[in-house]
C-alpha cells in the first residue's frame, strides 16, 4: 500500500478508497490518444483490473500524442503494446488486453464483466455500441472526445443518469463530424481529456466529489474557456434501447471504420502487408516487402490469400479500386484493412524517399 | 428578439465565426433551430444542440435568454 500513500493521505480517499480502487475493474475501449493517458493514470492509481480493447496497430502518426507507444512499436497491436508498457508501470494491476475491435459479438460480454467503461474511441459506431451495451448492462461509462483544440467530457448512464443518446439521440450523418485522422488534433488535448476521464473513473469508484452525470463539459484549449451544459435523461429512449431484442449498430460510417490512409500516415518501418489490387499488367510494378498481388477482378478466387493478422493496406492506381477492395474485405470480416488514398505512382515515389 | 449565439467545434468553421448576434422571430428551440438552418443551409446536415443558461433545450423549450450556445458532438479520440 506504500505506493498509494499519497492517495491514502487524502482524507476523502483514505485506505478504504484505495481498497475500492483495488477491487474495481475498468474496461478501456480504445488505446489511442485518450486511452493512453487514461490507462497510465488508472494503472498508476492501482485499479485492481484493467481491460483494454483495441484492434488497431501503432502507426507513425500516432506517436505525436499516444504516449504509451515508441518507435519500436510501429505495426504492433495497441492493446497488447499498452499492456506490456503498463505492466512495467505497475505489476500489481491485472491487465487484460483484447487485440480486437469492440463489436456486436464481444461488447455485451466485455461490458458485463467490468464495473465501468471508458469510451476512448474515435468513432460513432463504437460510441453508440458502448452506450447501448452499457444501458442494457446497467454500467456507467465515461466519455471523452476531441475536435482539433476542443474536448468533450461526460459520464453517462451513472446511477440511472442520462445516456449519450439523451444528449445526441441520433448519430451524425456520414462526413458531418470529422475525426482526428481527417482534421488533426493538438497532441496534448487527448492527454488532458483522457486524464480527466481517468479522474472521473477514480472519483466514481471512490465516491469522491461530483460526477459529470447529466452534464457535458466543453473545453477549448485556445482560450481555456470551459462550458458545462446540463441535459436530462430521455427515459423513453433509454427504455427503447433496454427493451430491444438485441443491439443494433447505428447507421453511420465514420473515421477508422472508413479506414482510408494516406502515405503521410504510414512508415516503411511498419510491418505492413501491401495488397496491390491492380491488374497484373498495370505499371508501375512495385517492389515492397510483404506485397500481395490480388487484382480486384480476381478477388473471389484470391481473397483467401489475405491473412487475418497484420495491418493490410490496399492500393491501386488512384485509390478507387482499393476502396472497393476494402469494402469487400469488410464484408468478409477481414480485420485491420486500410485503403491507400494515393495511387501506385505516388507510392513508388514514397518508397524511393 | 436579439440573441447572441456562441458556436462550438466544427460549427465555427462551417459558419466562419465563433459568435454573432442574430435577430430571431423564434420563441422556442425548435423554431430557433429552423431559423438558424434557414439562414445557414450548411447546418441542415449537421448534428447540433442548443443550450441557454448552460441547459440543453428540448425542442419545445421556450427561449427566455438573450444568449445561446450551439454545439455538435465530437468524434476524435
Amino acid at each position: 500500500m506504500k505506493r498509494y500513500q499519497r492517495h491514502i493521505q487524502l482524507a476523502e480517499i483514505g485506505a478504504k478508497g484505495q481498497e475500492k480502487l483495488q477491487n474495481a475493474h475498468v474496461l478501456v475501449v480504445g488505446a489511442g490518444g485518450l486511452g493512453c493517458p487514461a490507462l497510465q493514470y488508472l494503472v498508476a492509481a492501482g485499479i485492481g483490473k484493467v481491460s483494454i480493447v483495441d484492434g488497431d496497430q501503432v502507426s507513425i502518426s500516432n506517436l505525436q500524442r499516444q504516449v504509451l507507444f515508441a518507435e519500436k512499436d510501429l505495426g504492433k497491436n495497441k492493446a497488447l503494446t499498452a499492456k506490456a508498457r503498463l505492466s512495467q508501470l505497475n505489476s500489481e494491476v491485472e491487465i487484460q488486453a483484447y487485440p480486437e475491435h469492440l463489436t456486436l459479438d464481444n461488447a455485451e460480454k466485455l461490458i458485463s464483466e467490468c464495473d465501468l467503461v471508458l469510451d476512448c474511441t474515435d468513432n460513432f459506431v463504437t460510441r453508440y455500441l458502448i452506450n447501448d451495451a452499457c444501458i442494457r448492462q446497467d454500467k456507467p461509462f465515461i466519455h471523452g472526445s476531441l475536435y482539433k483544440y476542443e474536448g468533450q467530457l461526460s459520464a453517462f448512464n451513472y446511477l440511472g443518469g442520462p445516456s449519450y443518446r439523451c444528449l445526441f439521440p441520433e448519430p451524425p450523418k456520414k462526413g458531418d463530424v470529422p475525426n482526428c485522422n481527417e482534421v488533426g488534433v493538438l497532441g496534448v488535448l487527448p492527454g488532458i481529456i483522457g486524464t480527466m476521464q481517468a479522474t472521473e473513473a477514480i472519483k466514481m469508484i471512490t465516491g469522491l466529489g461530483e460526477i459529470l452525470s447529466g452534464k457535458v463539459l466543453y473545453i477549448n484549449l485556445l482560450d481555456y474557456s470551459q462550458r458545462k451544459f446540463e441535459f436530462n435523461r430521455n427515459s423513453e429512449e433509454v427504455g427503447r434501447i433496454r427493451n430491444q431484442k438485441q443491439i443494433n449498430l447505428v447507421d453511420t460510417d465514420d473515421c477508422d471504420l472508413d479506414s482510408s490512409v494516406t502515405l503521410s500516415d504510414l512508415d516503411l518501418s511498419e510491418k505492413l502487408i501491401w495488397i496491390d489490387v491492380r491488374e497484373k499488367d498495370e505499371l508501375p510494378r512495385l517492389e515492397l516487402s510483404g506485397l500481395l498481388e490480388i487484382p480486384l477482378s480476381d478477388w473471389k478466387t484470391s481473397k483467401s490469400q489475405i491473412p487475418k493478422e497484420g495491418k493490410k493496406v490496399f492500393f491501386c492506381a488512384s485509390g478507387i479500386r482499393s476502396k472497393r477492395a476494402l469494402a469487400e474485405a469488410k464484408k468478409e470480416n477481414i480485420p485491420h484493412c486500410f485503403s491507400l488514398e494515393e495511387g501506385a505512382d505516388e507510392l513508388k515515389e514514397w518508397i524511393k524517399k | 428578439m436579439k440573441i447572441r449565439f456562441t458556436y462550438h467545434g466544427k460549427l465555427t468553421e462551417l459558419l466562419d465565426k465563433n459568435s454573432e448576434e442574430l435577430n430571431l422571430k423564434a420563441t422556442n428551440a425548435h423554431e430557433a433551430r429552423a431559423e438558424l438552418i434557414g439562414k445557414y443551409p450548411q447546418l441542415a446536415q449537421s448534428t447540433f444542440q442548443l443550450a441557454q443558461s448552460n441547459k440543453i433545450l428540448s425542442a419545445d423549450a421556450e427561449i427566455t435568454e438573450t444568449e445561446m450556445d450551439v454545439f455538435p458532438p465530437f468524434s476524435g479520440g
